[in-house]
């Protein structure tokens, strides 16, 4: 129970205090427009000095790739396009359950535009139960429910290219038949017109484009503190499947809504240093947050981009310098801040997309279009986490059908325990 | 151990099997609506039309009439929203609504045709209809065919079944009974006897109610 009285009490300093802070986060906006202006002029300089300094810095700089105030207009979207999303969702394991088992639960979506094709939306749960699978990753000092969530990572990147796979067989199979049907002019031509309605363009030798996308950061900084062994189970099937991607030429955009980042900002970091080099080891040991190049903190980069850029532009591209990324290989992530109409959003994409202008506008101008579809956001996203999401009353199906199966394989003592059985139901 | 993507290939399905049957009880039933293979909404079948399932425990024929259609989001978290798109541009714009939506249906279980064993036609069905609610509803996903036009003349025959169709809870009962005989009269060509007949069994169940049969009679033409 919420007491809203006492509440009400704390939530007028509440007000005040984002009143102040408003007021200073349009100062400090005002600073970076300038610094971000200052940095422009001198970028080749300040990308010498990170690539010099790199490994002394004490923070985590992206490089810009392009022109710092770099504005694109996005081209609009071919009508004709398929876009792929997967997202997870889990039921955490609990020693007050029945059963000590975690499941995890990935939402697939491929959406056909233009194509008179029905969309795929369907999740696949997987159950985990073994002694491994459950206590496998205490030996490197990780819990049980923590290694669900990065398992849950890997198997949206595993299912996103499995996806992929098959719907690329599946337009290939499309086109073959299409094909058939064209070369067969007697029979082909008086039934192609009844049957193929207006959506469908007629048959060409190029492809469909295709984008896929996930939810959230490619950059998964949280595999940096793990042994190796532990990390290669995640890193190694993640990036495989991105290999997958690759070969089939479709492009991967990891979206991130109301983005917290400062990778960015953090990069006129080395315009601002007032000290002779940015060596941040030797003049400012231990002060990463309060050093005195920190002028802008804790500013967002979205904000800044937000004054920017005008609806439908991109900014510059950046290489994403998470120290997690040296074990990305050629998967290694770049970003870009997009306006939406809607926000700011962040694109997440491995070099691979990054490099390649053709994928990279297409993999952005689709995303533009699923964001307008979807009235603020991705359209597929928003799909793949409602087929992924596990509600409470699916997750009691689960457990009720856990505890048939165990009665019927002749398991006694099957119950909840004591302190799950009052919170479910107490005394009055 | 991950399933594969259902098949490009869409299985071939008889033309007249448009629904499953996802609810069902002693007198009617609840069917869900079979999405078309290309990008449209599930055809809906019309109101007081004559649809057959099967009871395969028993391997009766049964008859029902719809009562009821609706279409609706498939759950909670989605909402229909007005877009201000075409039909078209939707199909163009937003092919995932048409994933979103469930056609459902609920019909009323009017009469059956029993299934005898060595009836040594290819359907096993004998050729008697009853009009009264057979031993068994359809059992539940069973297949919903939409009936043939000889299985509703012959259907039609007898009039009983008007008097279950006035009775059914819950339904615009005398729309509904207007709607099935302007149906059949249509089918059977605007045939006059067969129309006095219904209207004299109406008569007959409506006792001295004149202003309902005045209501339904004056529902039906050709």
């Amino acid at each position: 129970m919420l007491d809203l009285l006492k509440l009400a009490r704390q939530l007028q300093n509440i007000g005040q205090h984002l009143t102040d802070e408003a007021a200073a986060a349009r100062q400090r906006l005002d600073l970076a427009q300038q610094l971000l202006q200052q940095a422009s002029d001198r970028q080749p300089e300040l990308v010498a000095l990170q690539t010099q300094w790199g490994d002394r810095l004490g923070f985590a700089a992206a490089r810009p790739v392009e022109p710092l105030n770099t504005r694109i207009s996005l081209a609009t979207a071919p009508a004709h396009h398929t876009v792929l999303a997967t997202d997870g969702s889990q039921i955490a394991p609990s020693h007050h359950e029945i059963a000590y088992c975690y499941l995890i639960n990935v939402g697939r979506v491929a959406l056909h535009y233009g194509q008179n094709r029905h969309p795929l939306l369907d999740s696949l749960p997987e159950v985990f139960y073994q002694a491994e699978d459950l206590y496998g990753a205490r030996q490197w000092g990780i819990g049980t429910e923590e290694w669900m969530g990065y398992r849950r990572t890997a198997s949206e990147a595993t299912v996103l290219a499995d996806l992929a796979q098959g719907i690329a067989a599946q337009q290939t199979q499309m086109q073959a038949a299409l094909h058939a049907s064209q070369s067969l002019p007697s029979t082909g031509s008086r039934r192609a017109s009844p049957t193929s309605p207006v959506g469908i363009p007629p048959a060409t030798a190029a492809p469909t484009p295709t984008l896929a996308m996930v939810d959230g950061s490619l950059t998964h900084w949280f595999l940096e503190p793990l042994p190796t062994e532990a990390r290669d189970r995640i890193l190694l099937p993640m990036l495989e499947a991105w290999e997958q991607l690759r070969q089939l030429r479709v492009p991967l955009v990891g979206y991130l809504s109301a983005a917290r980042s400062g990778e960015a900002l953090n990069f006129l970091r080395l315009h601002t240093c007032p000290k002779p080099e940015p060596d941040c080891a030797t003049h400012c040991p231990g002060q990463t947050d309060t050093a005195p190049c920190q002028v802008v903190a804790p500013l967002r980069d979205t904000a800044l981009w937000g004054l920017v850029l005008q609806p439908g532009q991109r900014s510059a591209l950046w290489r994403s310098s998470a120290k997690i990324l040296e074990c990305y290989g050629e998967h290694r992530v770049y970003f870009c801040y997009v306006h939406t109409g809607a926000e700011i959003a962040r694109l997440d994409m491995p070099a691979w997309v990054a490099e390649d202008a053709a994928l990279l506008d297409m993999a952005l101008s689709l995303t533009l279009a699923q964001v307008q579809k979807g009235y603020g956001y991705p359209v597929a996203l928003a799909e793949a986490h409602n087929q992924a999401v596990v509600r409470g009353g699916d997750r009691t199906r689960f457990f009720a059908l856990l505890e048939q199966q165990m009665i019927r394989a002749g398991i006694t003592n099957i119950g909840t325990s004591y302190k799950e059985a009052r919170k479910r139901g107490s005394i009055a | 151990m991950r399933l594969p993507l259902p098949q490009f290939a869409a299985q071939q399905r008889h033309p007249d099997h448009i629904a499953e049957v996802i609810e069902t009880s002693t007198i009617d039933f609840l069917a869900q609506c079979l999405e078309p293979d290309d990008l449209n909404f599930a055809a809906m079948p019309p109101f007081g039309s004559w649809v057959k399932s099967v009871d395969e425990e028993t391997g009766n024929q049964i008859y029902a009439v719809v009562y009821y259609v609706t279409t609706s989001p498939i759950d909670s978290v989605h909402r229909a929203r007005a877009l201000g798109l075409s039909l078209q541009e939707l199909r163009e714009q937003q092919p995932q609504i048409f994933a979103m939506l469930k056609t459902e249906l609920r019909a009323a279980i009017v009469g059956f045709q029993p299934c005898l064993a060595d009836a040594g036609s290819v359907l096993g069905l004998t050729g008697q209809v009853f009009q009264h609610l057979p031993p068994r509803p359809p059992q539940i996903h069973q297949a919903v065919y939409r009936c043939t036009a000889d299985e509703v003349l012959g259907f039609s025959d007898g009039l009983d079944f008007l008097r279950s169709l006035l009775q059914i809870p819950g339904a615009p009962v005398d729309a509904l009974v207007a709607a099935t005989i302007r149906d059949i009269y249509q089918l059977r060509k605007g045939d006059r006897t067969w129309l006095v007949q219904a209207g004299r069994m109406l008569n007959l169940i409506l006792k001295d109610d004149y202003d309902r049969l005045r209501v339904i009679l004056s529902q039906i033409y050709l």
